[in-house]
């Protein structure tokens, strides 16, 4: 059985009008069924613009970029009930309660009211906050609010989940729930897209990687596939450099 | 449809909650406009019987030919408090009173035909019974009539009263003694005459009567509204439009903390995520005049005001309220969207409302302010709210006969919400 294509990324272009800024120069990445992507790089290379235009919020200059076979941002309608996305920015509301955020996004995504509420059960037990579900989101540790940043992501079974950083500033044991859960929904068939500058956490959980600098691709593979480096921060180290990127 | 129903009740319930669990917020929109009302109604209620303004649009349709018409169409356009048109002596009274309940004219004052004559007649007969003993049961009675808009202070109208009354006892004295003066060559005539009979009342020589009228649709008379009046549909509109700093500080906190980016790759359409903030927030401005119109019933008697009245009247404020409401959310909407952090929203949010209220008439009638800025006031949201708000309130006014205001304030809002929404998307911090 051949897998399935999931993204396809051509020739993306995408420069800022504002900085006259290439961000992404020509990158071209396939992520097939059953990926656990990581897109790697150094900071201002390109790796949230690319999530950006693959999430559909920002317009590119040329190129495509295809989820499921649709053009993105053209048939993003199509598209956003397959994909979720959980984004670096902890995207909450911090006076709604555990319980009422998720209420709200469930019933933006469409799932009718008693499935909702199983799988809001369901979920908050699996990560740690059903205890928690009624207490206001503000008032939530930071790794409470990264669990159920990511629960919102995960909420409506997407086929395909984008991740930027979303293990940043929590403690040990929350990023282990979440990335347990990672690797468990990927057992489940979701294909994941993921950013992070933790390369040990990256070297965990994904299986491929690209790695951006410049805008511009410069590696694609597995680690098994650099040779004669021991960890993905040898291989990230020598492909990027030393210097400091601001 | 069921699930798109839900999506929307799902945004709705988000607003909602958010809204109320913002304590300082609520502060803003609920209790800051009924203490302000409260604090302004009470202070202006002496002050508003006497401030001098300027200025005030007044129209004088003199019927009469002679010098008393003419001589108080020269007093008043001396006068520096009045902007008088004079209309042709062959209008109808009924136009005038047109103008002045529709608000064209602030005062209209009608001189009837041949006040003159009558006034030397009357004059003629008063010496006659001074000096010759006759009755004065055939004294003509002579009515000045005034109208006045009931938007305008009491002070002003009596200031007009006073002022015609001054010049008609001037003017029946000069008449009166011209005639003694003419009846003293015969000096026998006086003595008889003052022997066999009591001296006259100096009362009888006044017979010019200046009626002031109120007046509202139809020419219908009313009692003068108070500072009440006034004040409460002034500062219901100002605080619906208040509701520009939570309503766009709440889309920018929403851009801010990525919950914004969130919504926009969930599938559904984008207008319903300002349609749910607009509907949450034209229930918070119906919420807010409805306290703020218990406030002017209930509170204001207690501290020894009048009370608001507004019986009879509900159905077409709710309307002006709802009008009102959607121009103060579609400005929100744009300045949420053009705002880029918070701080900017807030702060030109409550300083444009500031200007738009002040020269709108808010703060100061528009008929006395300078030329331009009653220029600029016909193109301020809040000066058609608040004139909507009058026509309803003191002119009885019904809601055909507010449409064109309340369309202005909807098609405001509209396109302002429009223009908003299309440039926050594109403001956001993704959509670079």
């Amino acid at each position: 059985m051949s897998e399935e294509l999931i993204v396809e990324i051509k020739d993306l272009v995408k420069c800022y009008s504002s900085s006259r800024k290439i961000a992404v120069n020509s990158l071209n990445l396939n992520i097939m069924q059953g990926d656990r992507f990581g897109l790697l790089g150094p900071n201002g290379t390109g790796k949230t613009t690319t999530i950006k235009a693959v999430c559909g919020l920002i317009r590119y200059n040329s190129g495509s970029i295809r989820i499921f076979g649709s053009l993105v941002p053209r048939h993003m309608s199509k598209v956003k009930p397959l994909f979720g996305y959980v984004p670096q920015d902890l995207a909450l509301y911090p006076t709604l309660t555990g319980f009422e955020n998720l209420l709200v996004f469930g019933a933006l995504y469409g799932i009718d009211g008693k499935t909702l509420k199983s799988k809001m059960n369901k979920l908050l037990e699996n990560y740690g906050l059903y205890e928690h579900r009624n207490k206001l989101v503000g008032h939530y540790s930071g790794g409470m609010r990264r669990r159920l940043n990511l629960i919102v992501g995960i909420m409506h079974d997407p086929r395909f989940l984008i991740l930027d950083e979303p293990t940043t500033g929590i403690d040990i044991q929350s990023k282990k729930i979440i990335l347990d859960g990672l690797l468990d929904l990927n057992r489940g068939g979701t294909t994941l897209l993921y950013t992070s500058h933790d390369l040990g956490e990256a070297q965990q959980l994904c299986s491929r990687f690209a790695v951006l600098d410049d805008g511009q691709k410069i590696f694609e593979g597995s680690l098994d596939d650099a040779k004669s480096v021991n960890s993905l921060e040898d291989l990230y180290l020598s492909l990027t450099g030393r210097e400091v990127r601001d | 449809m069921i699930i798109e129903l839900r999506k929307i009740a799902a945004l709705l319930y988000k607003d909602l909650l958010v809204l109320f669990r913002d304590r300082a917020g609520l502060m803003i929109m609920f209790f800051m406009p009924a203490a302000l009302v409260v604090a302004i109604t009470y202070i202006q209620d002496n002050t508003f019987k006497s401030v001098l303004e300027l200025d005030v649009p007044v129209v004088l349709l003199n019927k009469d030919e002679g010098q008393f018409g003419l001589s108080v169409r020269q007093k008043i356009e001396e006068s520096i408090f009045f902007n008088v048109t004079v209309l042709d002596n062959k209008s109808e009274v009924s136009s005038l009173k047109d103008d002045v309940w529709s608000g064209k004219y602030m005062i209209g004052i009608v001189i009837p035909e041949n006040f003159t004559k009558s006034l030397s007649d009357n004059s003629t007969k008063v010496i006659s019974r001074l000096f010759g003993g006759q009755s004065l049961t055939d004294l003509e009675v002579l009515d000045i009539e005034i109208y006045a808009d009931p938007s305008i202070r009491d002070s002003l109208v009596n200031a007009v009263v006073s002022l015609l009354r001054e010049y008609s006892t001037k003017f029946q004295m000069e008449f009166v003694f011209s005639r003694i003066h003419a009846q003293m060559f015969n000096f026998r005539a006086i003595t008889s005459s003052m022997g066999g009979t009591t001296a006259p009342n100096i009362d009888e020589f006044d017979f010019v009567n200046i009626n002031k009228r109120i007046i509202t649709k139809g020419g219908i008379e009313t009692d003068p509204p108070n500072s009440v009046q006034h004040n409460v549909p002034a500062w219901t509109v100002f605080a619906i439009f208040f509701i520009v700093v939570s309503f766009s500080a709440s889309l920018i906190k929403e851009r801010d903390e990525g919950s914004f980016v969130r919504l926009r790759t969930i599938a559904f359409p984008s207008y319903y995520y300002i349609l749910s903030k607009a509907a949450i927030y034209l229930f918070v401005c119906i919420l807010q005049f409805l306290l703020i119109l218990c406030v002017g019933v209930w509170v204001f008697s207690l501290i020894g005001l009048s009370s608001f009245e507004y019986v009879g009247k509900l159905m077409p404020l709710l309307f002006v309220v709802v009008c009102t409401a959607i121009a103060a959310i579609g400005y929100a909407a744009l300045v949420g969207g053009v705002a880029s952090t918070h701080h900017q929203a807030t702060v030109f949010g409550a300083v444009s409302i500031v200007i738009l209220s002040a020269i709108g008439g808010v703060w100061v009638p528009v008929f006395a302010m300078p030329e331009i800025c009653r220029i600029i006031s016909g193109w301020s949201p809040l000066n058609w709210g608040l004139q909507a708000f009058y026509d309803v309130i003191l002119r009885n006014c019904n809601v055909s006969e507010i449409l064109l205001h309340c369309y202005k304030l909807t098609g405001f809002g509209v396109v302002t919400m429009v223009i908003g929404s299309v440039y926050g998307f594109r403001k956001s911090p993704l959509s670079q």
